[in-house]
């Protein structure tokens, strides 16, 4: 699957939370949040906006949102999943939250799903959209 | 100052720069130019708007001591998070 620039590209919360962090040892996450945010179609889940929320402030929101303004084009959810789709990923084996945010790219079409959550990297098979880290990421640029 | 430089670009992008020059009656360099000076103005205002951000939240986790948890527990964390914003979102 390659990367084209017309494709939707979802950042799990994580990947803004260490960006945020300037964590060192996570210095891939930094660099798509900070630097390369304008080169993608970019979609927040609801459930990822919700997290958002709930780490940071409202005015630290609003920041983050208006700097995602910037993207070649942004789409903030603001709608739950269906329940039915949050089931069926969790009977392929996801945690609960995970199949929410999983049937929500499901049902907005969004190819990539950028995370550095181990079990959406490593334990779910047949999802309709990629997992990458952070710095796979960055090497399909 | 003004500096020069050259642009290879595909034809596709060519085309469209071009057809959006002329509904805005310039020429192409003066409008990619415009292009290229928004691009790196709206680039830099949405860093600067992010690493405000993080000087905020920084300091917050710092109060809460949590500025130097590990990569795992910040991961533990989210993870926990998220379960419970989802199962109060859909139960």
């Amino acid at each position: 699957m390659r990367f084209t620039r017309s494709d939707w590209i979802a950042y799990d919360t994580n990947e803004f939370i260490f960006a945020l962090r300037e964590s060192p040892t996570r210095p891939e996450s930094y660099a798509i949040v900070f630097e390369h945010l304008s080169k993608f179609r970019l979609y927040i889940p609801y459930q990822v906006a919700l997290e958002l929320q709930h780490n940071l402030t409202p005015a630290e929101m609003r920041d983050v949102v208006r700097a995602t303004q910037t993207c070649i084009e942004v789409h903030w959810d603001y709608f739950p999943a269906k329940p039915d789709r949050i089931a069926a990923y969790t009977a392929m084996g996801a945690r609960f939250g995970d199949a929410a945010v999983a049937a929500q790219l499901e049902a907005a079409g969004v190819q990539w799903l950028v995370s550095e959550n181990r079990h959406f990297l490593s334990e779910l098979d047949g999802l309709p959209f990629r997992v990458l880290a952070a710095g796979e990421l960055i090497d399909l640029l | 100052m003004e500096r020069t430089i050259t642009l290879t670009v595909p034809d596709e992008v060519y085309e469209q720069a071009l057809s959006a020059a002329k509904s805005k009656r310039r020429s192409i360099e003066a409008h990619m130019s415009a292009v290229l000076e928004e691009a790196i103005t709206s680039d830099q205002s949405a860093r600067a708007l992010l690493q405000k951000v993080s000087r905020s939240y920084k300091r917050r986790l710092a109060r809460q001591g949590k500025l130097d948890q590990s990569d795992s527990e910040v991961l533990q964390e989210l993870e926990a998070q998220r379960e419970r914003i989802a199962r109060a979102i859909y139960s």
